[in-house]
Formats: structure tokens, C-alpha cells, sequence
């Protein structure tokens, strides 16, 4: 039973309802009002991306800035998305270079390898900020986000960079029905992190490792697969981690031997192995015991 | 135990609970990998309901993550003797 406010009485004890998408949006609007001029952190994901649009569509062009961080651990593909949905939507762009991987503290991929990360990130967007008269710094880390193995929002917080969608309890289920809903095509996008996340922990991030399984990637798609999909660096194997309802074409025989060659002839892989359970988020850290199986 | 030997006797643990399902194969463990190397012609993994009777055996074991390595054509196949058990 539910009361005029939305509220549902279950035994007696009222609980509220989650506010729906929309509402929150107009939160986010009053919330950048009242932070803009804003940096945003910005690489083409389904969050920066919807971040960026609603700052630009509040505060106006010239009260945004979105920052792309680019090096070798960033998608090429990604990229394309990120300069593709600026230029639609007016989103005025800045690209500098990273340099994660001259730091051995990223470089020999620990468990909090994000932190590093994410410490280079900041340390070369908020000089910017302030050079260019920003007040505020935002990432597009989301509710979701905060739960799970995220040494990046450390990096983040220690720093002030704020994050309003996660402020405002947007899950990524509310940012992609927004998303959809504002006509931003990163709204059915999987998601994409970084291409480290391929590495093991404890197996040095390398260029040469990078692009190794952003070739493999690539390869695939330009295959077929589609939905949810990593290629996992595991010396001279890899595993690749295919949308679970995606198995069962990919293990038939003849679309294995494609799949198989195409990794092989792309990025020199001499073992190539399909995981049986399917795309995870987090794998690796559930490989290393940084969480929970 | 050594470490290797560990390894092994995980492999062969995962080797002879596969058989039981009626999959053969053999199993490398790589820390908590288990890479599945299918026998000559087993097509068990492409019926789902095999990968999820194959990830709770070998979890089972102690592995957390499972892969079926495919078949590289250009090479022999490699022999299996019979199924355990």
C-alpha cells in the first residue's frame, strides 16, 4: 500500500520508495548550479559522458570543461566515443597526456593499482582547473560504484574531486535511462574501463600488454562479438570473458575456430581460452582474493 | 606440500571430477585458473547446462575461475587415455 508521498507501508514500518531517475536529474541541475563553474574528468563512459552532457545543457558551454586523460591504457575506441559525443553535444574538450605507466607504483599493477591511477589523473586535472578559473572538479562515479574493490575514489576524495552522481544516489541503471531518454547514444554502451584491467594483479602493465588486448579486442568485434566482453592477459594465454548468453555461439566449433584465429592473428596469443562462466566486472580481483568469488 | 605439487594434485582433482561429469580432458592450474584443455571432439561446454555442472565441480576444488581452451587446428590433437573412474 502505498500513501500520497510514494511511501510503502509494509508491517507497519514505512519505507521510501526509490526516487525515480528523473527527479534526480533535477537534482543534479540544482546541485551543478550551485558547484559551477565545473572540470570533468571526462573518458567517454556512460557516466562522464552523461555528466558532461547535463553540465553543458544546465551551466551552458562556457561553464564546462571536460578533460580527457589519454595514454596507453585508454580504449582507442573509447576515445572515438568520447570525441563523438562532445562534438553532438557542444561539450567543449581538453586532451592531455598521462603518464601512469613511468610510475612503478601503477606500473607493477598492484591490487590498488586505480589509486595511482587516478593520482596521476587528478594531479595534472586540478592545476588545469584552477589554471582555467574552474571551481569544482567532477569524475562520473556513480552509486553502483561505491561498493566493491575502488582504490580510485580514494585517489578522488583525497584530492576534493567531487562526485555528483554518486552524491545524488544515481545508480547505472538510472544514468542509461536517462542517458536514453536525453538521446545520448553512450546509454547502451557496456561498460569500459581501463585496459590494465586485463592484467592480472601482480603482472606488470605494459605497453606492449596493453595493446595486446586491445588488439584482441578490436579483433573480436570487428568479428561479431558484441555486449559485454574482455580479453584477460595471462601470459601466453587469453581469456576471454563473452556475455554469458554469447557462449553458446562462441564455443560451437566453426565461430570458436574464428574466434581462436582471429585473437592469434591480432595479437599473438598462443593459447586462447573461453571462460565458462562469462563476463564478470571485478574478475581479477576476485582472481587475486581481493574479493569475494 | 610444494607449492607445484599442490598445483598438480589440484589439476588432477579437477581432471577426475570433470571425468565424473563425463568431460575429458585434462586441467592446468594456474593459481586459481583452471584451464580446461578438451579432449579430441568433446563439444561438453557448448551446452550450458554442462559449463554449469563444469564451474561447480571445479570450484569444488578451489578454483574461482574457469577457461575452455579452444583447439588450435594446426596442431595434433592431443591423446586422452580413458576417462577415470
Amino acid at each position: 500500500m502505498h500513501d500520497h508521498q510514494g511511501i510503502c507501508a509494509a508491517g507497519g514500518r514505512a519505507e521510501a520508495a526509490p526516487a525515480p531517475a528523473a527527479d534526480k536529474e533535477l537534482r543534479l541541475a540544482a546541485w551543478l548550479d550551485a558547484h559551477g563553474p565545473v572540470l570533468i574528468g571526462f573518458s567517454g563512459g556512460v557516466d562522464s559522458a552523461y555528466l558532461a552532457c547535463i553540465a553543458v545543457d544546465r551551466l551552458g558551454p562556457e561553464s564546462v570543461l571536460a578533460v580527457i586523460g589519454r595514454s596507453p591504457s585508454y580504449p582507442a575506441e573509447q576515445w572515438e566515443t568520447a570525441r563523438r559525443v562532445a562534438d553532438q553535444f557542444g561539450i567543449p574538450v581538453v586532451e592531455i597526456d598521462t603518464q601512469e605507466l613511468h610510475d612503478p607504483n601503477y606500473a607493477a599493477n598492484p591490487s590498488n593499482r586505480c589509486y595511482f591511477c587516478k593520482t596521476e589523473l587528478w594531479s595534472r586535472l586540478l592545476p588545469l582547473a584552477r589554471e582555467r578559473g574552474f571551481a569544482t572538479v567532477l569524475d562520473g562515479t556513480n552509486a553502483d560504484d561505491l561498493t566493491g574493490h575502488r582504490p580510485g575514489a580514494a585517489a578522488a576524495a583525497e584530492r576534493g574531486v567531487l562526485s555528483p552522481l554518486a552524491l545524488l544516489g544515481f545508480t547505472k541503471a538510472d544514468i542509461r535511462e536517462r542517458s536514453r531518454a536525453r538521446g545520448i547514444p553512450t546509454w547502451e554502451r557496456p561498460s569500459s574501463p581501463c585496459l590494465a584491467s586485463r592484467i592480472p594483479y601482480g603482472t606488470a602493465v605494459t605497453p606492449e600488454r596493453l595493446a595486446q588486448v586491445e588488439r584482441a579486442e578490436q579483433a573480436l568485434r570487428a568479428i561479431g562479438v558484441r555486449g559485454d566482453l574482455r580479453v584477460r592477459h595471462h601470459g601466453d594465454l587469453a581469456r576471454v570473458e563473452l556475455s554469458g548468453p554469447d557462449l553458446d555461439r562462441w564455443l560451437a566449433p566453426a565461430e570458436a575456430r574464428r574466434l581462436r584465429g582471429a585473437i592469434r592473428d591480432a595479437a599473438g596469443f598462443d593459447r586462447v581460452a573461453v571462460d565458462l562462466r562469462g563476463y564478470r566486472s571485478g574478475s581479477l580481483n576476485v582472481l587475486a582474493c581481493v574479493s569475494a568469488a | 606440500m610444494s607449492v607445484t605439487t599442490q598445483t598438480d594434485s589440484s589439476a588432477r582433482a579437477a581432471e577426475a571430477a570433470l571425468g565424473a561429469l563425463g568431460v575429458r580432458c585434462r586441467v592446468e592450474a594456474r593459481g586459481n585458473l583452471a584451464v580446461v584443455i578438451p579432449g579430441p571432439g568433446d563439444r561438453s561446454f557448448e551446452d550450458a547446462g554442462a559449463r554449469r555442472a563444469a564451474l561447480a565441480a571445479l570450484r569444488a576444488q578451489g578454483f574461482t575461475h574457469a577457461a575452455v581452451e579452444l583447439p588450435d587446428d594446426r596442431e595434433p590433437a592431443t591423446e586422452f587415455g580413458p576417462l577415470a573412474g
